[in-house]
């Protein structure tokens, strides 16, 4: 019997009230692994544009890629399509699941579909066209949507930089109920393993591990290997009881959704981009805690917004000044009846600061207090002495800006799945190759 | 790298001499990736406000699932529900 190559492609079998699409792939790979399948590859957790509104949380897709005979593929494929009918909350109308299968090599096309679905928003009917073009099986519910980010999961094959997550699951009736992840168990876990992994815990020990919505995750540990995260897993306890766990192999704190300068003129809604500009207008805090700026580039002008979630971030937004030079990440907000289509920041490059100048009346030379103007053209009087300078000016001081030029991120629990976070600017696993451990999802 | 706009269809990149542009979000699409009826490309067709269908989408509503604008839909922390379902609920 002849082994072919396979990659299933699975997305949006999730909802606000719970599931989880990585979750529902880690019963998928129980299924296979029942099936004597030759694993290629950690599942692949893709995290995909995270600007589009379609999204119920992180916009994440997975890939499962494996060797097994047609015979098996044939086996499981009703099973799959039966067990995301029984996962999926039907009384939530916006679940639509979609599950692809891609035999041997992923296509070129489906990979190019892959990349611009990091960073633009893709209608149903493309990935429809695409799966039709190249008669791939697929099965999919409600509106279809999932097909899009099932076909982007199979194309993009990881081989940039990745990272690595572990993530636990909790029992399906226990979602209700308090995860309560022990705090001092995760600053241990981090301390050991240090740089291996990241955004465990942001500036004031807060956990980032646990998730606070109603879904199976029980907590995600994010590494740099397999082993590092699993290892970095033997420390974390939990109240709740880890029901089942599997390693991912991801495109998360790469920021690979951020790979594209775009003009202003040329952006577009719900897409990820770099725009480099001069700070056009300085910025204004609003009622309830945000702050508004524009920039400029040669092509037009835009709005940016920080939100106040993004705490110290937005204090060095504040901090901007008019002729900055700067370039924004940010994922561009439609226009709606009351503003223009603006950029929701991500993360800002300061490059460098405009002049900050004060300009001051000259000294008096008798009594040393600063003089006033005694009219136009009449020059200036001190107003303690009575001195009179009819031929003095006005000197320019330079003020120290509050910023500097570099990177500022917002903190770690405001980040996307997919912002490259600052401990990791330096680190960076491509081209790296990666085995599979012995055990890496029970069951 | 500097993304610049080329003379292919900005959503299936088919090349196409007649292309028009979506009345929603200005980008510049062939006939196949056109909706004629409205004016709109495939991406605002489906991300449209489907309360007043002039602005486009924010976030699906909780409740029903639906795509709203900012303006139809109320936002609380990371949920968001639309005014038809705020509504119905009081």
């Amino acid at each position: 019997m002849n082994s072919m190559e396979f990659h299933i492609g699975l997305d949006d079998i999730d909802d606000p009230g719970g599931r989880c699409t990585t979750h529902f792939a880690s019963l998928v790979v129980e299924l296979l692994s029942k099936h004597s399948v030759e694993w290629l590859d950690y599942p692949n957790l893709i995290r995909l544009n995270p600007g589009i509104p379609f999204r119920t949380r992180g916009n994440g897709a997975v890939a499962l890629r494996f060797k097994s005979e047609h015979n098996t593929i044939n086996e499981v494929t009703p099973l799959i399509e039966e067990m995301i009918r029984d996962y999926v909350d039907e009384t939530y109308p916006n679940t639509n699941p979609g599950f692809v299968i891609v035999e041997a090599e992923v296509p070129t096309e489906i990979q190019k579909f892959s990349q611009q679905a990091l960073w633009r928003t893709i209608p149903i009917l493309l990935a429809r066209r695409l799966i039709e073009r190249h008669n791939l099986t697929h099965f999919s519910l409600g509106n279809r949507r999932g097909l899009v980010g099932a076909l982007a999961a199979i194309g993009n094959t990881l081989d940039n930089d990745y990272t690595f997550e572990y993530l636990t699951y909790r029992e399906m009736d226990q979602t209700c109920k308090k995860r309560g992840v022990d705090v001092e168990s995760v600053i241990e876990m981090d301390r050991v393993l240090g740089d291996r992994v990241f955004s465990n815990l942001d500036d004031k020990n807060r956990i980032l591990i646990e998730p606070h919505g109603p879904d199976p995750v029980l907590y995600g540990i994010r590494g740099e290997t397999a082993v590092d995260v699993i290892k970095a897993a033997s420390y974390v306890k939990s109240a709740q009881s880890v029901d089942r766990w599997m390693v991912f192999r991801t495109n998360q704190a790469t920021g690979e959704h951020l790979n594209h300068y775009v003009l202003i003129r040329d952006l577009r809604p719900y897409m990820a981009a770099i725009v480099q500009g001069r700070v056009d207008s300085a910025p204004y805090i609003f009622e309830g805690g945000f702050v508004v700026f524009s920039i400029k580039d040669d092509t037009s002008t835009i709005d940016c917004v920080a939100y106040e979630p993004t705490r110290h971030f937005r204090d060095i937004v504040t901090n901007l000044q008019i002729g900055d030079g700067i370039s924004v990440h940010a994922s561009v907000r439609p226009k709606s009846r009351t503003h223009d289509v603006t950029l929701n920041l991500e993360g800002l490059e300061i490059h460098y600061l405009s002049a900050d100048t004060h300009s001051e009346n000259p000294l008096c030379p008798e009594c040393n207090k600063r003089m006033k103007s005694a009219g136009t053209g009449k020059g200036f009087k001190c107003t303690k002495c009575g001195y009179r300078d009819r031929e003095g000016t006005k000197s320019e001081k330079i003020i120290e800006r509050k910023i500097t030029p570099g990177l500022y991120l917002p903190p770690l629990s405001a980040q996307r799945h997919l912002t490259r976070p600052l401990s990791r600017l330096n680190m960076n696993n491509s081209g790296q190759s990666f085995d599979l451990v012995e055990k890496w999802h029970d069951p | 790298m500097l993304f610049t706009l080329s003379t292919t269809c900005e959503i299936c990149g088919v090349e196409d001499s007649q292309k028009s542009q979506c009345k929603m979000c200005g980008a510049q699409v062939c006939n196949d990736c056109f909706v004629k009826s409205n004016g709109l490309c495939l991406n605002c067709e489906e991300a449209k406000c489907y309360l007043c269908t002039e602005y486009l989408a924010s976030r699906a509503c909780n409740v029903c699932g639906k795509l709203v604008c900012e303006d139809h839909g109320t936002k609380k922390n990371e949920s968001t529900i639309c005014d038809e379902c705020r509504l119905s609920d009081k």
